[in-house]
């Protein structure tokens, strides 16, 4: 607080020692006393009154940065009620209780809703879990029965499942640290599996796949490169064109083992590639296709941030777009 | 015949499990009492299979404590299939000595592939047999080679594939769909016109040995050996 915004705060009391003081002069002088004595008075008067007024700004001025700071080193601003003290000021004692009872009424709301949160999210995880069942039984029956029409209703199934994924890895996002195992894992083995799941889709959408065989280790979560490498291929058929294809290769440089996932697809704008990791962005391309929600690379995206792969994507559009997941080698070092 | 005996509460799975590794040649057993906390154990202690899949959540009990205890009578390979797909589970799962842990809906291919390696493990044993014979026509996968009265031709790994699966499964049509389907599920990602290619080439090299019209085409049915 500077000392002229002080001064505003306090132009009355000011104002009225100003009146007093001039009052005061016109009744000496009445009484005829010299002007050396009427200043001696004034001076006495100022002196005293600016000391009070220097004093109550400093004391103010404590206060607030006091607060001030005590609201700057906490982490949960809301609970700035308990780290305020009083120094015996009755005005200040009040002020101090109403705002406690503010922030706690605050406090309580924010516990009941991140509590009913972590229900809500118990209650999808298990939701989501139930779903695997039926869709376990539908996959197992379409397998038995190997049909045109059973191949059709896999291929929708499979949607289910992806669809499935997504919400659960959506309500993790955030909370996935505590859940990866992260240990050598074979990028071949992760590839194959993740085309394999995704082996309808491919076939019915009547993609060339080419996979180049690629020996490389790498440490991770395999489950959760298996969900990113999902959402890339998923989003490959998509936004397909004619005579699509899939490449996969994998290469190395000095600190890194680079996968990169390229289709001959509709590609992505130039002005839209900043953004295509954006929550809910479906660009362009999006609002051709109804069912593009906008989350699919959102969650590659902060699934990679928590394993600690960089993903980047190159695109021209009606040519091909490219995503490249960099994983660090520096782990084989470890004994 | 390896036996696998199935523990999971849900009768659609169940029977449908059945089925399918019936037709991939194991003989399977589904526990069918739940009814006390300790009747599965008591059913699969008297089966005593080769291999068993074991679901988490179970009535009156749950995977882990039935792992346990299975354990302490046998070492028979376990795997844990289950929608429960914490790091939590699957680590707990390991460590009381389950040998593999599959998570629903699981991917048929990848469920027989650790099935067999979990049985290989266990017994030192090759899923598939090496080598088959059909019509005079011997085929080797160890070495892709064909061999016909004497003669020996070399095949790629995606003529081998095709040549094995047709013999393996000789007197009936397979149709395109069907081969390429079990060349993903081994990992070898051909398309209709690479098919077509393979074939006519796998021809070639079967009448270079003297082999002629092993492989016959039926319009709309697919290909029989």
């Amino acid at each position: 607080m500077k000392f002229s915004d002080f001064l505003k705060d306090e132009i009355f009391s000011v104002l009225l020692q100003l009146v007093c003081a001039i009052t005061l002069t016109i009744y000496l002088r009445a009484l005829s006393l010299g002007t050396g004595e009427c200043a001696l008075i004034l001076l006495g008067w100022f002196v005293v009154a600016a000391l009070y007024y220097f004093y109550k700004y400093d004391r103010t001025n404590r206060i607030l940065t006091e607060w001030e700071s005590a609201l700057q080193s906490l982490d949960k601003k809301y609970l700035l009620g308990e780290m305020l003290h009083n120094d015996g000021s009755y005005q200040l004692l009040r002020l101090i209780q109403i705002l406690k009872g503010a922030l706690k009424s605050m406090t309580e709301n924010v516990s009941k809703a991140e509590q009913e949160k972590e229900e809500y999210q118990e209650l999808l995880e298990k939701w989501t879990h139930e779903l695997k069942a039926p869709l376990t039984a539908v996959l197992l029956l379409c397998e038995n029965n190997p049909s045109d029409v059973t191949r059709k209703i896999s291929l929708q199934a499979g949607r289910l499942a992806y669809n499935i994924e997504q919400i659960l890895y959506y309500t993790r996002l955030g909370y996935l640290a505590n859940d990866c195992l992260i240990k050598a894992v074979s990028l071949e083995d992760v590839l194959n599996t993740a085309i394999l799941s995704n082996k309808q889709l491919l076939l019915q959408n009547h993609f060339s796949v080419q996979v180049q065989p690629a020996g490389y280790t790498v440490y991770t979560d395999a489950k959760l490169l298996g969900f990113i490498l999902n959402q890339i291929i998923n989003n490959s058929v998509q936004y397909k064109r004619s005579n699509p294809t899939l490449a996969v290769r994998a290469f190395e440089t000095d600190h890194h083992v680079h996968l990169e996932i390229q289709d001959n697809g509709s590609g992505i704008k130039e002005s839209d590639l900043g953004r295509v990791f954006d929550k809910g962005f479906t660009g362009s391309n999006g609002h051709r296709r109804e069912f593009s929600t906008g989350i699919g690379l959102y969650l590659c995206k902060g699934l990679c941030k928590e394993l600690g792969i960089a993903i980047c994507i190159r695109s021209v559009v009606d040519e091909y777009t490219c995503v490249r997941l960099s994983f660090q080698k520096g782990a084989q070092r470890l004994p | 015949m390896n036996h696998i005996y199935i523990i999971e509460d849900d009768k659609a799975i169940c029977a449908e499990l059945t089925l399918l590794l019936e037709n991939a040649g194991y003989r399977v057993t589904c526990a069918s009492d739940f009814s006390a906390p300790a009747a599965p154990l008591a059913q699969f202690l008297q089966a005593s299979p080769d291999l068993l899949l074991l679901d988490i959540n179970l009535p009156n009990t749950d995977g882990f404590a039935l792992c346990m205890k299975i354990r302490r009578a046998s070492q028979i390979p376990i795997i844990f299939i289950t929608g429960r797909d914490s790091k939590m589970d699957e680590l707990q799962a390991l460590s009381l000595g389950g040998d593999d842990y599959i998570t629903k809906p699981y991917h048929i291919p990848i469920l027989l592939a650790r099935i067999g390696n979990a049985l290989k493990r266990s017994k030192g044993e090759n899923a598939l047999p090496a080598a088959v014979q059909y019509g005079g026509l011997g085929l080797d996968s160890s070495t892709c080679t064909a061999t016909y009265q004497g003669a020996c031709t070399e095949l790629s790994k995606r003529e081998m594939e095709i040549l094995y699966y047709l013999m393996t499964h000789s007197g009936r049509y397979i149709s395109r769909v069907t081969l390429i389907e079990h060349l993903w599920d081994t990992n070898l990602y051909i398309d209709d016109n690479t098919l077509s290619v393979n074939i006519t080439r796998l021809r070639e090299k079967l009448s270079q040995i003297g082999v002629h019209n092993f492989i016959r085409t039926k319009r709309g049915m697919g290909y029989i050996v």
